[in-house]
């Protein structure tokens, strides 16, 4: 690899680096995780730089959906862990303490849903990507794309107790 | 409310959740020299057969062509940008006590010399929030007595020592500025070094 390939890759990260940490957190709803995250990706991305650079960004959301699922696997498979550095703290989003109370029921009510539901809110809505992008992340179909995007909004504003629909129309 | 209201409010709430985090400055850096230790040898390697080829053979030009050499076969000083990551690779077996098997690739950092592990709680940082701290689990191979460790702020001459009178255990380390933390380490007369690095 090339100092090239190298000054390509630093200015791919500086460029798309933010965006890639806030969507590992959409996914993940905790920042330690998401920076561990994204640095996991990063490192895979550079191991491919040659044949992925002229897709990296969207080869990097894939990669994460992945990442944050297999994080979520092998987190299923510990039913009992005497000590787990990493999960002591990740017991839920950090809190910013400037936050309103509408931002926090808002991010909550995300965490509320099924991961791929999640993940197609976090990319489709809040990442801009196309439907087709979307399904490519995900390694869906367009189609289910949209259907998830659905149910996940509907899911969102219907549920008996749900925060988005207590939040004002109007500030 | 609709689709768009609904959108629009987790736009407000994800865009105030994100503003004020960015990605480390040292990622990129971090993961390229990460993906590509060997790599970097290799293209050094290149270069010296280039020049090889194009250098005269003459008593300074072989000279320079072994000192080359010579950079190409020895490791980068210092370790180079992957002197402070975390390895997920497994644990080593005397430092899985504790650990369920599902654990064993607990990110941590192994001493140079094999003799002890650091394995941080918690992403390190400078400034942690008020309930949180540095907490970092060291484990020894053998030997146990107070650890001392004198750790170096890589690229300077600041220097910082902690000392944990326990030895080899859970402890709490704080650094007072962020980057990579060279660290040598001394405990029951045993010695090794390792790096972690602190994040803003």
């Amino acid at each position: 690899m090339s100092e090239t390939d190298r000054a390509a890759f630093e200015r791919f990260v500086a460029e798309h680096g933010d965006r890639l940490l806030h969507a590992a957190y959409g996914l993940c709803g905790d920042w330690q995780h998401a920076e561990d995250l994204v640095q996991r990706v990063l490192v895979t991305i550079a191991r491919r730089w040659p044949t992925v650079q002229t897709n990296a960004v969207g080869y990097a959301y894939r990669c994460l959906v992945r990442a944050n699922i297999d994080r979520w696997r092998v987190l299923r498979r510990r039913p009992e862990v005497l000590l787990d550095p990493h999960e002591l703290l990740a017991h839920g989003p950090s809190v910013d303490p400037a936050a309103t109370e509408d931002h926090l029921v808002v991010l909550a009510a995300l965490r509320t849903l099924p991961r791929r539901q999640r993940a197609i809110v976090v990319l489709r809505y809040l990442h801009d990507l196309s439907e087709a992008d979307t399904a490519a992340a995900l390694g869906i179909t367009v189609g289910a794309v949209k259907s998830g995007a659905a149910r996940a909004l509907a899911r969102l504003r219907s549920a008996p107790s749900s925060p988005l629909a207590e939040v004002p129309r109007e500030r | 409310m609709n689709d768009e209201q609904t959108i629009t409010a987790l736009r407000q709430a994800t865009e105030h959740a994100t503003r004020d985090h960015h990605l480390d400055p040292g990622a990129a850096a971090t993961a390229w020299d990460t993906a590509w230790p060997a790599a970097h040898r290799r293209s050094r390697g290149r270069l010296v057969a280039a020049v090889a080829a194009s250098v005269a053979v003459t008593a300074g030009g072989a000279a320079a062509v072994a000192t080359w050499a010579h950079h190409r076969d020895s490791p980068p000083a210092g370790g180079g940008g992957s002197a402070c990551s975390l390895t997920s690779d497994p644990l080593p077996t005397w430092a899985r006590t504790g650990f369920s098997p599902g654990a064993y690739r607990t990110p941590h950092v192994m001493g140079k010399d094999g003799r002890i592990v650091a394995i941080p709680f918690i992403r390190l940082r400078v400034h942690q929030p008020p309930d949180a701290g540095n907490k970092v689990l060291w484990v020894s191979k053998a030997g146990y007595g107070p650890l001392r460790i004198e750790a170096t702020l890589e690229g300077t001459s600041r220097t910082v020592v902690r000392t944990l009178p326990d030895g080899p255990g859970p402890s709490y380390v704080d650094m007072p500025a962020p980057g990579c933390w060279r660290m040598d380490l001394s405990w029951a007369g045993r010695h090794d070094s390792l790096g972690l690095r602190y994040y803003p």
